[in-house]
C-alpha cells in the first residue's frame, strides 16, 4: 500500500530544487570569488607593507653602521718626530740607505696631510647624498666566507670586491622606461631587460673609489643588485641637529647627519608585474608630488653623528676624544 | 496517519522549514564569521607593519630631541605627517601615545611609545603596536653636561 502510492518527486518539484540549489551554487560561487579577490587585496596590501619594512630595516642597518673619519692630532707625533731625528733617527735612515730629508718628510706626515687633503672625489669617509641617491661609507666586519677567494667569470662585467671592514654603500632607484641617472644596467642582466626599482650597491670603499676615478661607472652599476623592483619612488632627506636639508655632503658638513628620513612608495604586485612583461609603456611614473603605490616613511637615525657644527668653531682637542670614543 | 498523509501531498510542515531555514542560517554565519576572521587578521597584518614603522619614527624622534618624552595619550599622526612634499591620498590616520618610568638603573628612563589604529570601535581594528626603548634621561644629562669629566657633549638620549 505504502510502497505503491510513494511516487518519488514531481517533475515540478525536482525543477524547483534543482533551480534552488543552483541559485545556491551562484551565490556561493560569488561569495567564494569575492572572497578571494578580498585575499589577494590584502595579500597584496600585506606584501607592500612588508616589502617596505624589508627595504626600511636594510636602509637602516647600512645607515647604523656609517662611519666618520677619526680626527687624528698629529702635533704630538710630528714633535716626537722632529725629537727624534734631532737625535739620530735621521742618521739611522741615512745608514739604512735611505736619503734623511725624505724620511724626514715621511716622519713629519706632511703626505700624509696631503693625501687626506687632495682633491679626489669623495676622499672623506661619510656620507653623500641627495634627495633621490644616497651613498655611505659604512664598517662591517667581513664574513668568514667572504675572505674565499672569489672568482669572477670573465663573462661577468662586475667589479670583483675584496674583503674589508670599510664598505660603500649606495642606494638610488631606476624609473622604468627611464635610463635617466647615468646608469648603466645593473647586474648581470642582458641589455634588453627591463629594469626598474629600488638599486644597492654594496663595494669595498677602495675599489669603489677606483672604478669611480677611473670612470668605470658601467662596472660599478653592474656590481649593483635591484633590492625591490615595487619601489617607485625614493626620497631622503637629512637633519643635521637643527634643520631638514635636501642634501648631505660629509666632507662640507663636516660629519654625519643626525638622522635620515626615508620615504618609499611601494607600487602593488600586478603592475609590477604589468611593468615587468611589457615594460614601461603608459604606466604612470611616479613623481614626489604624485607617488605610485603606498608610500611608507621611516626616520632613522645614525648614533655616531653629532650635531652640525658651524665651520668657523675649532675642534678642540676634547671633542675629537670623543669622536674617537663614539667611534 | 501514514497513507493519508502521503495521500493528501502535505509537503513539508512549518517546523522542518524553519529547522532548515535555521542551519542554513547558522552554516552561513558562520563561514561569514571566517571570512570576516581572515581579513581581520589580513588587515591586523598590514596595519601592525605600518604602525611598527610609525612607532620606530616616533621613537627615533624622541631619541634625536625632535619630540620630548613627556608623556601624551592619542596624538594623531599618519606616515607621512609633517610631510609637505607629499600629496598621498589614502593616509591611514593612527594615534600614538608616549610613556615612560624610571628604568631599574639610575638615570635612565623606559620610553613606552604605543601606536593603534585612530577611532577603532572594536577589538579587530584595534592592532596596537608598542615598543619600549632605555634611553638617558634628558634632565639628568642636562644637570651632568658642566661636571663630566671630559668635557664631551652629552647626547640627549644615547640608547642606540
Amino acid at each position: 500500500m505504502t510502497r505503491q502510492h510513494h511516487a518519488g518527486f514531481t517533475l515540478l518539484e525536482v525543477l524547483l530544487a534543482s533551480s534552488l540549489s543552483v541559485l545556491v551554487l551562484v551565490a556561493l560561487g560569488g561569495a567564494i570569488q569575492f572572497y578571494l579577490f578580498q585575499v589577494t587585496e590584502s595579500q597584496t596590501s600585506i606584501e607592500q607593507a612588508q616589502l617596505a619594512r624589508a627595504v626600511m630595516r636594510r636602509m637602516e642597518t647600512d645607515l647604523r653602521s656609517a662611519i666618520w673619519k677619526n680626527e687624528i692630532d698629529f702635533e704630538s707625533v710630528e714633535a716626537l718626530a722632529a725629537d727624534s731625528i734631532a737625535s739620530g733617527a735621521g742618521d739611522l735612515a741615512a745608514s739604512a740607505g735611505l736619503d734623511p730629508t725624505i724620511a724626514e718628510d715621511a716622519l713629519a706626515g706632511s703626505n700624509t696631510q696631503d693625501l687626506a687633503t687632495s682633491g679626489v672625489i669623495p676622499t672623506t669617509i661619510g656620507l653623500y647624498g641627495n634627495a633621490y641617491e644616497l651613498q655611505v661609507d659604512i664598517s662591517r666586519i667581513p664574513r668568514i666566507d667572504e675572505y674565499d677567494p672569489q672568482y669572477t667569470s670573465f663573462r661577468s662585467r662586475e667589479i670583483g670586491d675584496i674583503p674589508s671592514d670599510i664598505k660603500t654603500v649606495t642606494y638610488f632607484l631606476l624609473q622604468p622606461g627611464v635610463s635617466a641617472l647615468g646608469h648603466g644596467t645593473v647586474g648581470d642582466a642582458g641589455i634588453t631587460e627591463t629594469q626598474f626599482g629600488l638599486v644597492r650597491r654594496e663595494l669595498d670603499r677602495a675599489v669603489t673609489q677606483y672604478a669611480l676615478n677611473n670612470g668605470d661607472s658601467s662596472g660599478l652599476d653592474a656590481s649593483a643588485e635591484i633590492l625591490a623592483p615595487e619601489v617607485s619612488l625614493v626620497q631622503f632627506r637629512y637633519f643635521d641637529g637643527f634643520e631638514w636639508l635636501e642634501e648631505w655632503d660629509s666632507e662640507a658638513m663636516g660629519g654625519l647627519p643626525m638622522a635620515v628620513d626615508v620615504i618609499i612608495a611601494i607600487r602593488d604586485h600586478e603592475t609590477t608585474q604589468a611593468l615587468l612583461a611589457d615594460g614601461a609603456i603608459d604606466m604612470p611614473v611616479a613623481d614626489a608630488a604624485n607617488p605610485v603605490g603606498q608610500v611608507y616613511r621611516r626616520l632613522i637615525r645614525i648614533p655616531t653623528a653629532k650635531p652640525y657644527e658651524e665651520p668657523e668653531e675649532e675642534l678642540d682637542s676634547t671633542d675629537s676624544m670623543s669622536e674617537d670614543a663614539a667611534l | 496517519m501514514n497513507a493519508t498523509r502521503r495521500n493528501s501531498q502535505q509537503g513539508f510542515t512549518l517546523i522542518e522549514v524553519i529547522l532548515a531555514l535555521t542551519i542554513l542560517a547558522v552554516s552561513l554565519a558562520m563561514l561569514g564569521q571566517l571570512v570576516g576572521l581572515g581579513f581581520q587578521n589580513a588587515q591586523q597584518a598590514q596595519g601592525l607593519t605600518e604602525a611598527q614603522m610609525i612607532a620606530e619614527t616616533i621613537m627615533e624622534e624622541i631619541a634625536l630631541g625632535l619630540l620630548p618624552p613627556d608623556p601624551v595619550t592619542d596624538m594623531n599622526v599618519t606616515m607621512t605627517s609633517d610631510l609637505s612634499t607629499l600629496t598621498v591620498e589614502q593616509d591611514t590616520p593612527w594615534v600614538y601615545s608616549i610613556n615612560w618610568e624610571p628604568a631599574p638603573v639610575d638615570g635612565l628612563i623606559m620610553v613606552a611609545v604605543q601606536v593603534r589604529r585612530a577611532g577603532a570601535q572594536s577589538a579587530a581594528e584595534n592592532d596596537s603596536f608598542q615598543i619600549v626603548r632605555w634611553m638617558r634621561d634628558p634632565e639628568l644629562a642636562l644637570e651632568e653636561i658642566p661636571e663630566s669629566s671630559d668635557g664631551a657633549p652629552l647626547e640627549i638620549g644615547g640608547a642606540i
